[in-house]
């Protein structure tokens, strides 16, 4: 059995490395850092967890931010490398935000796993059907439902 | 001289590469020996005018099948009275009608291998007068070159000889083309013929049970059963493999289990009732277990037993192309779903996922323990969905999976390797089939048209086979993932994905690299494939 220990501490310490102090580029908020506040004029971006193996992807859903405060400057994908493995490893999927005035909006995410969402990367989020029951929205890590919607606070100082 | 025993792919794969060398050679020693490389790759082998003679004997039986069937349909419709005939309890009118369309089938399978023989004539007296042409025009290169240039020769060439060497590089150049292209034509037409012929020998079912234990009216209504929830001709609830090793184990039996086991069919409610006891003594369950199976599924009609015991079941309009949504998934996808929760993987579980799903296809008691329960009766989805989650644990616990440790306590899965898919496969999946598995890489569109024939032949018989599909990202790092073929039809292969859907790809596309259909666009290459050995 593979030990992935080493991996698994380095995550939350790249992540406190990266989280909210800009020294690399735009700030970076993980998926449990719901809460976005930035200057006018700073860049952030939201980094969520995507395992293409899983058919995990992310979406900006309607209703869209405020473009007054904040606009979508650029979304990327990368893989986590799982050395010639079947299943394993993961990705990440990041949407970089410029905070344009000062002001409170909010970024819905849609979140889907399983491939239970058939749009492109970067594409509108896909909404409900009639027939089917709203999406929920999160309170916790992603996967707790294959669809499921994750709100982001932004205050732009 | 040609290498004997030459396959029309390994044919193919050497003329590309000849191809490529005459094209690109630079010096005259280097041009005559690529031509030469070139014509001793073997001619494409056959005789169309024994292909035709075979086709005109078939036209001759197509039409006494089409006879049989007119006659047997003529009896159908006059109706027929309730009675049973077989000695398992088929219904008269059940026999009749499976014969009817079981003289169908034959007279379809007739006639299709019929126009599989002729087209793969065809192509073949095509290629081979293509390939003789380009052969000409490599001879002529050749004559054009002379003999081979010895060290002192090979140090100034004049310009006139320069052009003359140009000159034959590029009509062998052509003919090595003209060669490689007839080439193609013969393999294309060859692995098309073999599919079809699979295809329709592995259809001609009823006759793999040989047993004399039941009657051959039975046997007919057994191999006509068809699954509940789809078309019959693509649901057939008994497999080839099944209808083969049911039989073998019925020749087995003492003479007291022979007679309890016919006592289990004759009392069966419904056809479907029937076969799934036949399917669970093919899975490889002694009387006893099968007897325990007979008592929980015992007068449930056959949409119950669908659901429980078949977790994959393909729909009428499956095959429709209705195009690709925006993240390069088939938009014709159907849900495999017990009581609406999906057979799919709970976590980075794709191996067990799949390998658990692929042994509830072939083993009807097991499928019925993850989706009845330790009674078999219940009908919960949340119990279903428990029992799935917990068995894919088990599997990857089995194939000595990789964990992802969650800080600070606790691991998650985290994938498996294909040593590990190998181990669960063979122990969850062939003990009921009776094939081990093997694993084979695929990485190129050469390997993965070499490999469909065996893929073709697995699926057709009733074995599910395993593929592994991968993809890169921007940075050139690599994901992987576990996905199923589970069935086919023409150059159509219908894809088992762990996250609970079913999909049909084309085999162009599974050769080529756009295996996305079946998944997303992440996922584009079947890097290898798990084979069921013979």
């Amino acid at each position: 059995m593979r030990n992935r220990l080493a991996a698994a501490l380095a995550l939350p310490l790249s992540a406190l490395a990266l989280a909210g102090c800009g020294l690399f580029g735009p700030e970076t908020y993980e998926v449990d850092e719901r809460t976005v506040e930035v200057d006018a004029g700073e860049e952030f971006t939201l980094s969520l967890p995507a395992s293409p193996s899983m058919g995990e992807n992310w979406y900006v859903a309607d209703p869209r931010p405020d473009r007054d405060v904040v606009r979508l400057q650029g979304q990327d994908e990368e893989y986590e490398d799982d050395g010639g493995n079947v299943g394993g490893g993961g990705g990440t999927q990041s949407f970089t935000f410029r905070a344009i005035e000062p002001g409170t909006t909010k970024i819905k995410l849609l979140y889907c796993r399983l491939g239970r969402c058939n749009a492109g990367f970067g594409d509108p989020a896909p909404s409900p059907s009639p027939s089917e029951s709203p999406f929920p929205v999160a309170s916790g890590s992603p996967g707790e439902h294959d669809r499921e919607y994750f709100d982001y606070t932004v205050t732009v100082r | 001289m040609p290498a004997a025993g030459e396959s029309t792919t390994d044919r193919r794969e050497k003329l590309a590469g000849h191809h490529r060398a005459i094209a690109g050679a630079g010096d005259k020693n280097t041009l005559i020996e690529a031509i030469r490389n070139a014509l001793d790759v073997s001619a494409p082998v056959g005789s169309p005018s024994t292909l035709d003679d075979i086709a005109k004997r078939y036209a001759k039986q197509a039409e006494a099948a089409r006879d049989v069937q007119d006659r047997v349909e003529q009896i159908a419709l006059k109706g027929l009275p309730d009675a049973w005939v077989g000695s398992t309890g088929a219904k008269a009118q059940e026999v009749v009608s499976a014969a009817a369309r079981s003289a169908g089938q034959m007279d379809q399978a007739i006639r299709g291998a019929r126009r599989a023989l002729i087209l793969l004539s065809d192509a073949l007296t095509t290629a081979q007068s293509e390939d003789k042409g380009g052969r000409e025009q490599l001879r002529e290169a050749l004559g054009m070159l002379g003999g081979e240039d010895g060290f002192f020769d090979d140090m100034v060439e004049k310009d006139a000889e320069e052009a003359e060497r140009l000159r034959a590089r590029s009509i062998a150049s052509a003919g090595a083309k003209t060669m490689h292209a007839a080439a193609e034509k013969a393999d294309d037409a060859a692995r098309e013929a073999a599919r079809d012929l699979n295809k329709f020998a592995a259809e001609a079912r009823a006759g793999r049970m040989k047993t004399d234990n039941i009657s051959a009216a039975d046997r007919l209504v057994l191999a006509d059963t068809g699954v509940a929830g789809g078309p019959a001709e693509m649901n057939e609830l008994l497999t080839a493999n099944d209808l083969e090793r049911s039989g073998k184990a019925m020749e087995r039996m003492n003479a007291r289990d022979q007679a309890e086991f016919e006592r289990m069919l004759a009392e069966s409610k419904s056809p479907q009732e029937r076969a799934y006891l036949v399917k669970a003594l093919a899975a490889g369950y002694d009387l006893n277990e099968v007897s325990e199976f007979r008592d929980k599924i015992h007068g449930k009609d056959p949409a119950w037993l669908q659901r429980h015991l078949t977790p994959v079941t393909t729909a009428g309009d499956s095959m429709n192309n209705e195009g690709l949504n925006p993240d390069g998934s088939s938009v014709n996808k159907d849900d495999q779903a017990f009581q609406g929760e999906r057979w799919s993987q709970d976590g980075n579980t794709c191996v067990p996922s799949t390998v658990v799903t692929g042994r509830a296809m072939v083993d009807p008691v097991y499928a019925l323990e993850l989706t009845g329960g330790p009674s078999g009766q219940e009908d919960d989805p949340a119990a279903f969905r428990e029992r799935l989650g917990n068995e894919q644990l088990r599997v990857h616990e089995e194939g000595d999976g990789d964990d992802a440790y969650d800080f600070p306590f606790g691991s998650t899965p985290d994938g498996m390797d294909n040593d590990g898919k190998t181990t669960v496969a063979n122990k969850e999946i062939s003990p009921h089939t009776g094939s081990e598995y093997e694993f084979q890489e695929t990485r190129s569109a050469d390997a993965r048209r070499d490999v469909l024939p065996d893929i073709e032949k697995a699926v057709a018989e009733g074995k599910p086979v395993p593929i592994g599909v991968e993809g890169k990202d921007a940075n050139g790092d690599r994901v992987g993932h576990s996905m199923m073929i589970v069935g086919q039809e023409g150059d159509m292969l219908q894809v088992y994905n762990p996250w609970g859907t079913t999909t049909w790809v084309s085999e162009d596309d599974f050769v080529n690299g756009r295996m996305g259909q079946a998944s997303d666009k992440d996922l584009p290459d079947a890097y290898a494939v798990h084979l069921p050995a013979e």
